[in-house]
């Protein structure tokens, strides 16, 4: 639950969506449902993972699958902090 | 403010000039910008920042790199070599208005070349104030690459990549065309070996750096720039670190400020006088 909490926030603060209105959970569609999930948001939102949990992500492991809900993107950062 | 054309060797450089206001031009900053996007994004705090300082006294210079905005030249036909040049030209300039003492004021990638111009033009600069600097050439380019590498994710007409790849080419002497611009190699190349090095900084006076809180680190500044910061120290440089509250105004969807920051620079700036 934690990690859900921490990667929502920075979803929040990547595509500027407001915590308290915007009611993510852990099934929310993210890739091709939230108009703001654009290249550049995928971009941005690699790189605060990486700053705040500090792993590198490999340009193999950047894939769409990821990013579907925010249910698979907390499953990736589990995986990359195992 | 007076939008004007510097005259340089690759053709006018557009730019905006902030005279100082009940002052005469004695001090004076030159912004060196961030990269493609996060320029255009970063344009009105950045001239809301230019003001601001013109209001203590700054003579303030806001430039167009070579092929960017509203300057000569086309973005792929930028290198690394003609920016370090623009500035040069735009400090000349400053200097012509009667500009003696002159600070670099960078956002992002703009700390890179401000601090590779130092390195190529020791005492020129008086001070550095850097807003959330790119430390490190090659990570931000990779981090550049990866939009490319983004796109393709999201459409699967397009080739699937790697950065590592795209590098790669880059250094074969390839241009590449990432997020709409394209990227001249003579860019990349020098960049890709470029990180700040504190042995270039230690003629300045004084290096000011901001950086953005990050979500989930309560006001810490980032392990990189703590450890920049360390380093400036152990070389007896007078240098600040300040972590500030806001929005990302050069990478966020919309055009934002963050009027916080420009108050935290502006009670620094007075310190200066």
């Amino acid at each position: 639950m934690e990690l859900l909490n921490q990667v929502k926030a920075i979803l929040c603060s990547v595509l500027q969506v407001d915590e308290s209105h915007h009611s993510l959970t852990i099934d929310s569609p993210l890739l091709g449902a939230i108009p703001e999930v654009d290249s550049m948001a995928v971009v941005s939102i690699i790189t605060a993972l990486e700053d705040r949990f500090g792993f590198v992500v490999d340009d193999d492991e950047i894939d769409a699958a990821v990013f579907e809900t925010v249910g698979s993107l907390v499953d990736f950062v589990e995986h990359k902090l195992a | 403010m007076k939008p004007l054309f510097l005259p340089a060797d690759v053709g006018p450089l557009f730019a905006l000039y902030f005279p100082p206001i009940n002052h005469s031009v004695n001090r004076a900053i030159l912004h060196v910008p961030a990269f493609a996007e996060e320029m255009n994004k970063s344009r009105r705090m950045i001239a809301l920042q230019a003001r601001a300082f013109a209001e203590q006294g700054y003579a303030v210079l806001i430039l167009d790199l070579f092929g960017t905005g509203d300057s000569a030249g086309d973005f792929g036909d930028a290198t690394w070599q003609i920016w370090l040049q623009n500035i040069a030209e735009a400090i000349a300039w400053l200097n012509q208005q009667g500009a003696q003492a002159i600070t670099l004021w960078s956002l992002r990638l703009g700390a890179l070349l401000a601090m590779d111009f130092i390195h190529q033009n020791p005492g020129v600069v008086n001070r550095l104030l850097l807003w959330q600097p790119v430390l490190n050439g090659d990570v931000f380019i990779t981090q550049f690459l990866r939009l490319r590498v983004a796109a393709a994710m999201m459409n699967s007409a397009l080739p699937q990549e790697k950065t590592s790849d795209l590098k790669k080419q880059l250094l074969a002497g390839q241009s590449l065309e990432v997020a709409g611009y394209a990227l001249h190699p003579d860019l990349v190349r020098p960049l890709l070996a470029l990180k700040a090095d504190c042995l270039d900084l230690q003629n300045i006076k004084e290096i000011v750096i901001y950086e953005l809180a990050a979500v989930g680190n309560e006001g810490k500044p980032s392990l990189v720039n703590q450890q920049f910061l360390n380093k400036l120290h152990s070389f007896d440089i007078n240098a600040s670190l300040t972590v500030f509250e806001g929005d990302n105004f050069w990478g966020s969807q919309e055009i934002v400020t963050t009027p916080n920051l420009i108050e935290l620079t502006i009670d620094k700036a007075k310190q200066w006088l």
